[in-house]
């Protein structure tokens, strides 16, 4: 027996190491909160009650959710602010900010079509597009969801740490490169929206609030919004 | 005295592996199955891991390392994809890194052979795995779609007053959404591990029905979630919200379960008459 032992036992040995080693490195190599326990960044400060032509209105339109129904992973965000604003010709535009101080695992940031479609709305021409700003193409999505006689396009994106970040692996991609680096990966979902029939002329006045709202933000807090790097 | 022996030749592989995965699995029973997510995926973990005990026997430990190379290959990949996972919290990465571990263990123990042996279990654990919902999503979106469409259609056929707006159905004066949870979409993965269960649990597998009964698994699947959405409308319908959405719902869940194998059990029946008839005809 001893041969037998000797021939497979350091084997054995150096895959149990090897398994041993793997489990001590995922903890060592598990980002770490340094801000302890803050959970929120002031969300109402990032979205002023006035800026450009456009100031908040009372009168708030209904906004769809932003997670998921039915869903035991709702806890993805610590903080969430609705507001609705008008401009002078008596448009609105809805803009719902959610914070998620941890964007791992079950408590990712939700793609919004999939949060309208689980509400029973259908989503039309969901694509890639991108916000013109000075200096910087802000990636985005938009949609177009109906839902009964409600037609909402809509434009929304994320950023996640200091990057913004429009489709699932772009998220990915994203908190990786924060989580690896040893901190814990917080996001933030930007959602623009209108009730209108005629989507192209919806975006066009989404991208006009955003540049708008942005060149309202301090630089402090536009690249909450807006991100450093795609 | 044989598995004495063997045990003590390779006794720290299952203690790696046990130092990697029980950490898992308290996760995943802790963060996903006490919160009543992914339930279904809990018998075929047992299964699987019934499988694999049971053919330990039948093949002998080899008395060297037979495949080395190729298990550190699948070892190094497996936990570089571990720790990953368990690092940034992909729990996808996490448990599929089980698959190239197992496998790498599996070799160092008995090489290919054995690995052979073991196709089984390892094939229904990749039906264990915790897919992102971007993909379960995007393969059942439209399936949920239909599933709504049928059954909508089926009701009006039978005189219900229903209606339908996407995925939310409308029948007197309740609401019902067809939601992922609800109609136990996600599920879709398991049902598909229940058929192929099925298959390598009863031999006699001749080439068309292996073929035939693997071809309607998707079909069975999509049939007993429109079974299982009639039965909560009609419940809801006749008895109220708080029957359709309490105790009855969970039901509803076994129920979709039960219809698949039903289901499965009598296309299976039914080729068998099919092919007695024909072997009788050709005797004749």
């Amino acid at each position: 027996m001893a041969p037998s032992l000797l021939r497979t036992l350091p084997f054995s040995a150096l895959l149990c190491g090897l398994m041993l080693l793997a489990a001590l490195a995922s903890h060592r190599l598990a980002p770490h909160s340094d801000q302890a326990g803050s959970t929120t960044i002031g969300l109402a400060s990032l979205a002023p009650t006035h800026f450009g032509a456009w100031r908040t209105d009372a009168n708030s339109l209904s906004v769809m959710p932003i997670v998921q129904e039915n869903n035991a992973i709702a806890g993805a965000y610590d903080e969430v602010i609705h507001r609705t604003y008008v401009n002078h010709q008596g448009t609105r535009i809805m803009l719902v900010l959610a914070y998620g101080s941890r964007q791992m695992g079950a408590t990712r940031s939700h793609r919004q079509e999939l949060c309208y479609r689980s509400q029973g709305a259908s989503i039309e021409g969901l694509q890639r597009g991108a916000i013109a700003l000075a200096g910087q193409h802000l990636p985005v999505m938009r949609m177009h969801t109906v839902f009964d006689t409600r037609s909402e396009p809509v434009t929304y994106w994320f950023t996640m740490g200091r990057r913004t970040a429009v489709t699932p692996l772009e998220l990915l991609i994203a908190q990786l490169r924060v989580g690896l680096a040893g901190q814990v990966p917080d996001g933030l979902l930007i959602r623009v929206s209108s009730l209108s029939r005629d989507p192209g002329k919806a975006f066009t006045l989404h991208d006009a609030f955003v540049r708008a709202w942005l060149a309202a933000l301090k630089p402090t807090q536009r690249w909450r919004i807006a991100g450093e790097r795609a | 005295m044989k598995q004495t022996s063997c045990f003590i030749r390779y006794w720290p592989i299952p203690l790696g592996f046990l130092g990697l995965y029980l950490p898992t699995l308290h996760d995943l029973a802790t963060k996903i199955w006490m919160e009543g997510e992914r339930l279904d995926a809990i018998p075929l973990l047992v299964i699987a891991a019934y499988l694999l005990w049971q053919k330990r026997h039948a093949l002998p430990c080899s008395a060297t390392v037979a495949a080395p190379a190729a298990c550190l290959t699948a070892m190094v990949f497996g936990l570089l994809a571990y720790v990953l996972g368990r690092s940034q919290e992909i729990l996808f990465f996490e448990v599929g890194s089980s698959l190239p571990v197992l496998a790498s263990c599996i070799l160092a123990l008995g090489g290919w052979a054995r690995l052979r042996a073991a196709w089984f279990p390892l094939l229904l654990l990749l039906f264990f795995l915790p897919y992102p919902g971007v993909l379960i999503d995007s393969l059942t979106g439209e399936l949920k779609q239909h599933v709504s469409a049928v059954s909508e259609s089926l009701l009006y056929a039978l005189g219900y007053p229903v209606g339908r707006t996407g995925v939310v159905l409308s029948v007197g004066p309740y609401q019902l959404l067809v939601a992922d949870a609800c109609s136990g979409l996600n599920s879709i993965v398991s049902l598909c591990a229940i058929g192929l269960i099925y298959l390598y649990i009863t031999p006699g597998g001749r080439l068309p029905r292996t073929a035939i009964l693997v071809a309607s698994i998707l079909p069975i699947a999509f049939a007993a979630n429109i079974v299982r959405v009639l039965t909560l409308v009609l419940l809801t319908y006749h008895f109220g919200d708080d029957v359709g959405q309490g105790f009855a719902h969970s039901l509803t869940h076994i129920l979709l379960f039960a219809t698949a194998v039903a289901l499965l059990i009598g296309i299976d029946r039914l080729l068998g008459l099919i092919a007695t008839g024909a072997s009788q005809r050709c005797a004749t």
